[in-house]
């Protein structure tokens, strides 16, 4: 087993071992010097410091994060991909949606502070609502329903996690991950064979038809590759809302909490029960991978 | 079954191989402490061969106050031939943290964080620095400085590059043009803010952005209320968790902070304006407007580093202001009885060896003959009474330093930075949850329960 | 020989007639009229789409020409409408700043070999994965794919205890730095190809699992052995699937703060994103140095990636159909 030896003794040394550690630091006080049994893990349940480290929020955040930044990103990579796939200006659209990705969290930060900015004489965003005639909204920072910016109605109509600034948090990850999908996805319908399609057409099928009935069946594996990349990015992404809120108002999901509570607060028990958590949302994504894998090896 | 005996065979032959590869051991031979014999009498640092030696130096500082303290080290470089190796990093405490639970700590740390140095003396991680210092290398210090580098009656760091919190910032000329005094008590500011929003003005500015710090700004407010309100003996209770975050006298200091930030037409722009808006940024509506006539806002409260901010356009102010006609700050008001109280921060000198390389570092760096160096470059206010005060560039700097200098001054740390940590974090989330209209008790007993 | 002629009919090759064939579909049902407005809606969808996409970036590219006292007291816009005023001062000091060349360098000397030894790396464990048979092969590819969603600082503290007892500090000549562990470009390669494997396995095991199966049988019945089937076979078919996994591979490392941060303590060997870190001072914004120094890391990766551009659909796609 030459061939695994080097992936696997890596892998083994710096993220297995350190997995290991960490469930058994999650077992542990602030400072890892005795153990608490699961003080820590009733601590995520209790979430007695709600202001500061809001464990019920993060977790909600992360199912919000999990569904609207997986689900638009799939659906809007697959609208460009078949939308450019139609144009002569491919490339070029590719192009467009893809420079995202080779954008670092700092100057993602600095972007997006551009474009959040309260002030409308500053920030885009407000400076085209503030034409539109509706109110400048701080962004990153409002807690409110998504509804109140049309309503103007109070600010906690909505229950978490559906609050203003998850969703331009969301748009800022769409924003930096759909070229991904766009550029997998596109070459995934260029894959399908001409001959199927030439057949719909002559049977009468219209392009909407087509679409649902002919390509759409053909492109579910490539779109369970794209899902599984982002479920794992929705739940490991941490960077971007690090960057731009660090949390704040409401926005902590795990990784950034694990994160705070590990290193700002020091308390490594909590960070390391979060860390837990986090990869234990991962058991039943991996449980639907090994189903397909082994679906795909007896296929082979 | 199977791939346990996997993992366990590929971690025993992954760790066998790192280690095959390389036997290696730490560099910095940390147990030769070679005394050194130093001439502490002035006329710079204490000639010493160390040359090819470097000191490893993690900091929060960067631009050019990497290269102020470039300058301020550099006749230490000449004298000994050895050099620093300064990583600048605003996440200093993450930073910090790993490299120390990883075992590979610096040679020197300076953050700014009194929690995480408490931590690290009381773990045994920090050098005591009498393995290191001599009698009266220190005499130029305060005793209230020295008492806070002190854990557990051994002392741990050297306070320095101070900040003064206690300072309001306004405008003499706007203050000049519609006849407004000086406050000097807390009363007599409020009564200040009614009569200007009597005048159809706006008292107030707040800005409370500042990324990971984002309601600092609020924060220096409650500690700088509680410390004039309370005095100082309850203040360190306070911080200390004896007396509880969540009691009266605590939530008396709260509602006095919001009495100035929360009523109807005292802040510009309101809460939410605050929280949007970037700490640097905070004085600009002092000088926006119909200035100076009658601006967007009349008074700021922020620390002396204000004054770097408002001299910068990058930041949005008019150029072409002029302290101490434009600009200036007065000390923050007093309340009731209570002595004027100022509450600043600094950054802490820690060391993790005695190595006679970092020896000799930090008693260069501890003398006000280097820290002079940065004190004329301007942005350092020194704890040093060796500090000529001539030396600093501006009126503004060297009050800020007087007033922290001052024997009638009572001086406490910046309350944040010395709760235990986790504390301090939870009191800027707490102030951003109650300036969005938060309950105040809850937010008392969510910081109360992150004290250890 | 006969390895080689098979190459050239992979399904790699196919997908060039797509466009032919949406040229010819005009005749389809719809009028010309509804043609033509199903055809213009595409057009004005996708460029809202583009431009939408294109505005925080052009945003950031027109500020980083900007004055600092300009972009701090109106919006980037401003800039075009109005006086023209724009400079090159914001670049100049960015690319004048101390160590930053040196900085430039020590980024490459830390992200190409990483990005060729992760792919290297990860490619055999691909193969075995996605071609040989042994006991608990699902399981540990399970294992090794479930690692994607560790957070890095979660490693940071186990992996400085191992390295600090694995450091040998024998001063590399040329590129500097110590021979292993910390403070050594060796040890930042290994550290970034470990990161990077649960991806990169990932990615490629799905395409190397869509290879055709009686490639391999041929090859084996010609006598190869599995060294010859992977060099000979694998890799040359996976040009396109390569190309692609280095470029993601090569922007996560180019962009990496954090890792440097704690294996690379010596500022001397630190790379671009801690030169472009100490641009701003413990209480400063700088938003002027912090556009331009953007746009300065942002160039090598986007040059490599329109250089590559071709084999990056083409390298996704094979690897998707399929798996």
């Amino acid at each position: 087993m030459l061939w695994l030896l080097p992936a696997l003794s890596l892998v083994a040394v710096f993220l297995v071992w350190p997995v290991i550690d960490t469930v058994r630091r999650s077992f542990m006080n602030s400072d890892s010097t005795k153990y608490v049994g699961f003080d820590n893990y009733r601590f995520i349940i209790d979430n007695p410091q709600p202001i500061s480290a809001d464990t019920h929020a993060a977790l909600l955040n992360n199912l919000l994060w999990l569904v609207v930044f997986t689900g638009v990103t799939v659906a809007l990579g697959l609208t460009i991909a078949v939308l450019a796939g139609r144009v002569r200006y491919e490339a070029f659209a590719k192009s467009a949606i893809f420079i995202p990705m080779a954008i670092s969290f700092v100057a993602a930060a600095v972007i997006w502070r551009f474009m959040f900015e309260l002030n409308p004489d500053q920030g885009t965003i407000n400076a085209v609502v503030t034409k539109l005639g509706a109110e400048a909204t701080p962004w990153l920072q409002d807690q409110g329903g998504p509804q109140t910016w049309f309503t103007n109605q109070g600010p906690q109509d909505w229950p978490q996690p559906f609050q203003i600034n998850n969703f331009a948090l969301i748009s800022v990850g769409i924003w930096m991950w759909t070229g991904f999908a766009v550029v997998i996805l596109s070459a995934g319908l260029k894959g399908i064979s001409t001959e199927v399609l030439e057949a719909a057409r002559v049977d009468g099928a219209n392009e909407w038809q087509i679409f649902w009935r002919v390509i759409f069946p053909q492109i579910i594996p490539t779109m369970v590759v794209i899902s599984t990349t982002l479920v794992i990015q929705a739940l490991k992404n941490f960077d971007l809302v690090f960057v731009l809120t660090g949390g704040r108002y409401g926005t902590d999901i795990v990784a950034t909490l694990f994160y705070k509570q590990s290193f700002v607060d020091r308390n490594f028990g909590v960070g390391a029960a979060l860390a837990v958590v986090l990869l234990a949302f991962v058991v039943p994504i991996m449980l639907v991978s090994i189903r397909r894998f082994q679906a795909q090896e007896e296929a082979r | 079954m199977r791939s346990r005996g996997w993992l366990v065979l590929s971690l025993f032959l992954a760790v066998g191989l790192l280690l095959g590869v390389a036997c290696g051991d730490d560099d910095d031979d940390d147990g030769e402490a070679t005394e050194v014999a130093g001439d502490d009498d002035g006329g710079g640092p204490a000639e010493e061969d160390l040359s090819g030696e470097s000191v490893d130096v993690l900091g929060l500082w960067g631009a050019e106050e990497i290269t102020k303290f470039e300058a301020m080290y550099g006749p230490w470089t000449e004298a000994t031939g050895a050099d620093v190796s300064f990583v600048g990093d605003r996440d200093i405490n993450t930073t910090l943290t790993t490299r120390v639970e990883g075992g590979e700590p610096p040679d020197m740390a300076l953050p700014a964080s009194l929690g995480i140095f408490r931590d690290f003396a009381s773990s045994g991680d920090l050098t005591p620095l009498s393995e290191c210092l001599e009698e009266g290398d220190l005499a130029a210090y305060p005793q209230s400085a020295i008492d806070v580098g002190t854990v557990d009656g051994e002392l741990y760091g050297i306070l320095m590059k101070a900040g003064n919190k206690g300072t309001m910032w306004y405008s003499p000329a706007a203050f000049d043009a519609a006849g407004y005094e000086v406050p000097t008590t807390f009363d007599e500011m409020l009564a200040l803010a009614d009569q200007i929003v009597a005048d159809g003005g706006t008292p107030f500015s707040d800005a409370e952005e500042a990324g990971g710090g984002t309601g600092f700004p609020g924060s220096d407010w409650i500690q700088q209320i509680f410390l004039n309100m309370h005095g100082p003996a309850l203040y360190d209770r306070w911080v200390s968790g004896d007396l509880p975050y969540s009691s009266d006298e605590s939530r008396e200091a709260w509602e006095l902070f919001g009495q100035v930030l929360l009523t109807e037409g005292y802040l510009v722009g309101g809460p939410e304006t605050a929280l949007a808006t970037p700490f640097a940024q905070g004085s600009v509506p002092l000088f926006t407007g119909d200035y100076p006539a009658q601006p967007d806002a009349y008074m700021h409260y922020l620390g002396s580093f204000n004054a770097g901010f408002i001299v910068d356009p990058a930041n949005g102010f008019p150029e072409g202001l002029e302290a101490g006609v434009d600009y200036d700050y007065f000390p923050f008001p007093t309340i009731g009885d209570n002595a004027p109280g100022v509450t600043g921060d600094a950054n802490i000198m820690m060391i993790f060896n005695s190595d006679p390389k970092t020896c000799s570092l930090l008693r260069w760096l501890a003398t006000g003959e280097a820290q002079q160096i940065w004190v004329a470059l301007g942005g350092f206010t020194s704890f040093s009474t060796d500090v000529d005060v001539a030396a600093y560039p501006t009126d503004l700097e060297r009050k800020a330093a007087e007033q922290l200098a001052n024997p009638e001054t009572v001086f406490r740390f910046d309350a944040d930075d010395a709760m235990p940590t986790g504390v301090g974090a939870a009191v800027f989330a707490g102030v951003i949850a109650y300036l969005q209209g938060g309950d105040l008790d809850e937010i008392l007993q969510s910081i109360e329960a992150t004290f250890p | 020989m006969t390895i080689r002629a098979k190459v050239a009919a992979t399904p790699a090759t196919q997908p060039t007639t797509l466009k032919r064939e949406e040229e010819r579909s005009g005749a389809g049902p719809l009028s010309l009229f509804g043609k033509f407005l199903s055809k213009f809606s595409v057009h004005v969808i996708l460029i809202l789409i583009i431009v939408a996409w294109s505005v925080p970036t052009f945003a950031l590219l027109v500020s980083s020409f900007r004055e600092p006292a300009d972009i701090a007291r109106s919006g980037w816009w401003n800039a075009l409408t109005g006086s023209w005023s724009f400079t090159l001062d914001n670049y100049d000091q960015v690319l004048s700043q101390r160590n930053m060349g040196r900085a430039f360098m020590n980024s490459l000397i830390i992200s190409v070999p990483s990005t060729i030894l992760s792919i290297l790396v990860a490619a055999m464990a691909a193969y075995a994965f996605a071609w040989m048979r042994f006991p608990g092969r699902n399981m540990l590819f399970l294992l090794v794919v479930g690692m994607l969603v560790v957070p890095v600082q979660m490693t940071l503290i186990p992996v400085l205890r191992i390295y600090g007892d694995v450091t040998v500090d024998t001063q590399v000549p040329i590129i500097g730095g110590n021979l292993f562990g910390i403070n050594s470009f060796p040890g930042m390669w290994v550290a970034h190809t470990a990161y990077g494997l649960p991806f990169a396995i990932f990615l490629l095991r799905n395409f190397f699992a869509a290879l055709p199966r009686d490639l391999f049988e041929s090859a084996y019945l010609d006598g190869a052995s599995e060294v010859q089937v992977f060099f000979k076979i694998v890799l040359p078919l996976s040009g396109p699937a390569l190309a692609a996994l280095g470029i993601f591979q090569f922007l996560w490392i180019w962009n990496d703060l954090l890792i440097a941060l704690i294996y690379m303590g010596d500022p001397e060997l630190a790379p671009m994103t801690l030169a472009i870190r100490n641009l701003v001072s413990s209480f400063g914004t700088q938003y002027q140095f912090l556009t331009a120094a953007a746009f300065i890391s942002m160039a090598l990766p986007l040059l490599i990636f329109f250089a590559l551009q071709r084999y990056f659909v083409q390298g996704v796609l094979a690897g998707s159909v399929k798996g």
